[in-house]
């Protein structure tokens, strides 16, 4: 009776590890090959190596979160989702990452005949990964999806100001706006999706059929989409009809793997072709391996601290904003805290970008000048001052250098760390002292200009989480807004800037860079800012 | 046997139900808003507001609750926040390679910790003794992701004998269920030790010895099997606490298992995702604890359930 017991216990352990050994070899399958190999974009060089095929065109990408949704009228807000989106999709127009001129995609033409109606004439001949041809009637149901309040789309107010899409003919039609609005034209980069595929999935539930096109997305990209496999991978493949022509690669598969050194790993090891972002911390460790080429990109933002100019004293004294300005040890925080992936900065453009403004005021970092600002103010006896931060170990380190400055000169800083949703809680109250945020892929200036320092866009409107409320600074940004001329635009810009510096509500620390890991086999690749990996559709593999 | 099994499982109903009331009850304590995390970082108030309100996080607590369960009732577990689709499809597509995860894991820290704790016990004080007591509080003390990246840097960098991340076959498993399995490696070589040191003692195994017995006999008949059953406690309790460190570990393997769809939930205060994973892992433990008090009857024959 006793052994057969044993013997039970035994058949149930040796079952279960069978199970266990089962569904390992389940999880085995192999990704999916290629279907057409016949296309080798090199020539093989008759080496001595006759039993090496050529090198396959497979592409693994290590991203560091995993997208959610594909589709992307509904996915646009995260850079997880876009880095898929970019590759499936092609938007109207794109623009140079550096100067951000524009470029045509999809359009063939846009003209502007006064700053609120956008005439697109489309390009003739576009395939969807279906085979059907791109009309303007995938244009219009993209942009009515995005602007539709009860679709909850994202970025909805993008596309607030368009009041109708008129659409002349299969290739023509026209964007009419509310308003003037000459940044609007950076608006018609979203990414067009197919009318009949969504309507074809639409149900009582989803309307704009998402629920099934968030995880089967259909584009006329360079790339389609096979398979997703969450949190494994997700499978692109060469679109063989694509307008631009083919794609040199086969397939392009992105790894989610949240750990930066795990990522950076698979890449030294040759697992991945690419690494979407290492972190400061390996960039050196990572730029001595020769398997790896480490490519600096500007994220074409800025990193601050907010100051509160409407909280009473002492922060209501432009003085005192000033003295913490010049307490500011932008190098040192870009060597010990960035290792090196940054530039100082002194305004919020981005040196490169075409409203760039070099001549702003300069708060260089200087205790005296800074002592000197309190004493006037009647802080020589220094204060004390609450600083918000988000829960991460970059930003922590930042406040804490900032922290240490400020007591040089009497300023007492408390930071609180405060995990993300919590952060924006407290950020959405209108009522932080101090805060450290940042911006990301700067388009039009307008963009965050007027959403950070408007005067209407205060909390609970919009990002002007410091209450900066200066009717001059409003003038400029609306002229800006509905100006026409180019040079003129830029002229208002450097206005505003010098404007937002020289009232530091703002103390802008510097302009960020993301450092990218990429194998150095990997050929004619540069990666985007704005548009990610899109880039890939002109990348071949070398041997 | 069978009406006591029977019996267990109908008290699960209760348990689970309180789990889920608690569980929902904390999501919504947490400060962050989900629509704030769905929204783009500068969003403006109406533009969150109106997301909220499409996702239905408008409405009162105890109604949202009762929407939630009676869709769980009809087999409908909502849709998940942040994915925009239904959630149970994604936690049984990877509720498998957690379980195989923490299953190896289990298997690693038992296989390597049971023997080593009995020599151990049987060669007190020797060389062998110190060394596995030295190894087991560097087990205990070490953070298991600091062990993960230990592991990934010396058996994936530097000597290239197994792959960092993935799932594509049994050779990705090796690395996590290691890490996964080491605190409970030690904490059941160090149980096992002491218990073993306690049997040993006792005037049976002197009587077994003095009959004659091999030494083998005396060790694995008469004192393992005595000591097993807190051994056993404890490989149950241990289990319990792997699903909880798959969150971790599963990160930094970028291992495809429920552990990483809990923290994406929880960043993204996804509660019907939340709620799904809690759900999972709640029953699971309940139905380790389950299995744990059954093995019981199977060692120990003076343990009879009724």
């Amino acid at each position: 009776m006793r052994r057969t017991k044993w013997i039970w216990l035994a058949l149930f352990l040796s079952l279960s590890i069978a199970i266990f050994a089962l569904g390992c070899g389940a999880a085995e399958e192999p990704p999916a090959e290629p279907e057409d190999p016949e296309e080798e974009p090199e020539e093989e060089p008759a080496e001595e190596e006759p039993e090496e095929p050529t090198r396959p065109q497979i592409v693994y990408v290590g991203v560091s979160s995993e997208p959610h949704r594909l589709d992307p009228r509904f996915g646009a807000g995260t850079v997880a989702a876009r880095n898929i989106h970019t590759l499936v999709h092609d938007p109207l127009i794109s623009w140079d990452d550096e100067t951000l001129e524009i470029e045509y995609v999809l359009a063939e033409e846009i003209n502007i005949p006064d700053p609120q109606t956008y005439e697109v004439k489309l390009r003739e001949g576009v395939l969807f990964h279906n085979g059907e041809e791109l009309t303007t009637a995938d244009v219009e149901y993209t942009y009515n999806t995005l602007r539709d309040p009860d679709a909850a789309a994202s970025n909805f107010s993008h596309y607030e100001p368009i009041r109708e899409i008129e659409v002349h003919d299969d290739y023509n039609l026209t964007f009419h706006l509310d308003a003037p609005n000459m940044p609007f034209l950076y608006r018609l980069r979203a990414d067009i999706v197919s009318k009949s595929y969504s309507e074809e999935h639409a149900t009582d539930d989803s309307p704009y059929g998402d629920e099934y096109t968030n995880m089967n997305p259909l584009g006329t990209g360079p790339f389609k989409f096979v398979e997703w496999r969450t949190g494994e991978e997700i499978v692109l493949e060469a679109f063989e009809d694509y307008w631009q022509g083919r794609p040199k690669l086969d397939q392009v598969i992105f790894r989610p793997i949240p750990d930066a050194t795990t990522r950076t790993v698979e890449l030294q090891t040759g697992e991945l072709h690419l690494n979407e972002e290492i972190d400061p911390v390996q960039v050196e460790i990572t730029e001595a391996d020769e398997n790896v080429v480490v490519s600096r990109r500007s994220q074409m933002g800025f990193q601050s601290l907010g100051i509160h100019v409407n909280l009473g004293e002492p922060t209501d004294d432009v003085r005192v904003r000033q003295a913490i300005a010049h307490m500011m040890p932008r190098e040192d925080i870009i060597d010990y805290v960035m290792h090196g992936l940054g530039v100082p900065a002194y305004g919020p453009i981005p040196p490169g970008h075409w409203a760039h403004e070099p001549n702003v005021p300069r708060y260089e970092y200087d205790p005296d000048r800074a002592r000197e600002l309190l004493e006037d103010a009647g802080y020589g006896d220094g204060f004390s001052a609450e600083l918000y931060v988000i829960e991460d170990s970059v930003r922590v380190q930042l406040c804490e250098i900032i922290q240490e400055e400020l007591s040089t000169v009497g300023i007492d800083v408390s930071i609180n760390v405060l995990e993300g949703g919590a952060f924006w809680d407290q950020m959405r109250t209108g009522e932080s002292q101090m805060f450290q945020t940042g911006w990301n892929a700067v388009t039009d200036p307008d963009d965050f200009m007027w959403r950070q320092f408007h005067s209407s866009s205060v909390p609970p409107h919009g990002a002007n989480r410091q209450f900066y409320q200066n009717p001059e600074f409003d003038a400029v940004i609306e002229e800006a807004l509905e100006e026409t001329d180019q040079e003129r635009r830029k002229e208002l810009y450097s206005q505003a800037q010098q404007m937002v510096v020289e009232d530091a509500s703002y103390v802008f620390i510097y302009h960020h860079e993301r450092a990218l890991g990429v194998s150095p086999d990997l050929r004619d690749f540069e990666y985007s800012i704005y548009f990610c990996f899109r880039d890939l559709m002109n990348a071949y593999l070398a041997d | 046997m069978l009406n006591y099994t029977v019996k267990r499982l109908l008290q699960l109903v209760p348990v689970l139900l309180l789990i889920s009331v608690l569980v929902f009850a904390l999501v919504y304590a947490i400060p962050g808003d989900p629509a704030r995390m769905l929204a783009p970082p500068d969003a403006s108030d109406e533009e969150i507001d109106r997301i909220a309100e499409r996702l239905g996080l408008h409405r009162p607590l105890p109604v949202q609750y009762g929407d939630w369960f009676l869709g769980v009732l009809q087999g409908d577990w909502g849709n998940s926040i942040s994915w925009g689709r239904p959630v149970l499809p994604d936690l049984l597509r990877r509720l498998p390679a957690t379980l195989q995860l923490a299953g190896l894991s289990v298997l690693f820290s038992v296989g390597v910790a049971i023997p080593v704790g009995v020599l151990s016990a049987t060669k007190q004080n020797s060389l062998i003794d110190s060394v596995s007591r030295v190894g087991s509080l560097l087990g205990l003390s070490m953070p298991n992701f600091w062990v993960g990246m230990m592991l990934i840097l010396l058996f994936a960098l530097q000597l290239r004998w197994l792959p960092a991340s993935g799932r594509r076959g049994f050779e990705y498993l090796i690395l996590p269920a290691i890490t996964l399995g080491t605190s409970g490696m030690a904490t059941i070589m160090r149980v096992t030790r002491s218990t073993m040191l306690e049997v040993i003692r006792q005037d049976y195994v002197r009587t077994a010895r003095s009959k004659g017995l091999s030494e083998r006999v005396v060790i694995y008949k008469h004192t393992l099997r005595n000591a097993l059953i807190s051994v056993i406690t404890v490989i149950g309790l241990q289990m319990g606490f792997r699903l909880g460190g798959t969150v971790v570990i599963e990160r930094v393997f970028a291992y495809p298992g429920l552990g990483q769809l809990a923290y994406q939930g929880m960043m993204h205060r996804d509660t019907p995702m939340i709620m799904g994973n809690l759900m999972l892992f709640a029953t699971m433990f309940c139905l380790i604890n389950l299995l744990v008090d059954l093995i019981y009857a199977f060692v120990d024959p003076r343990i009879r359930y009724g």
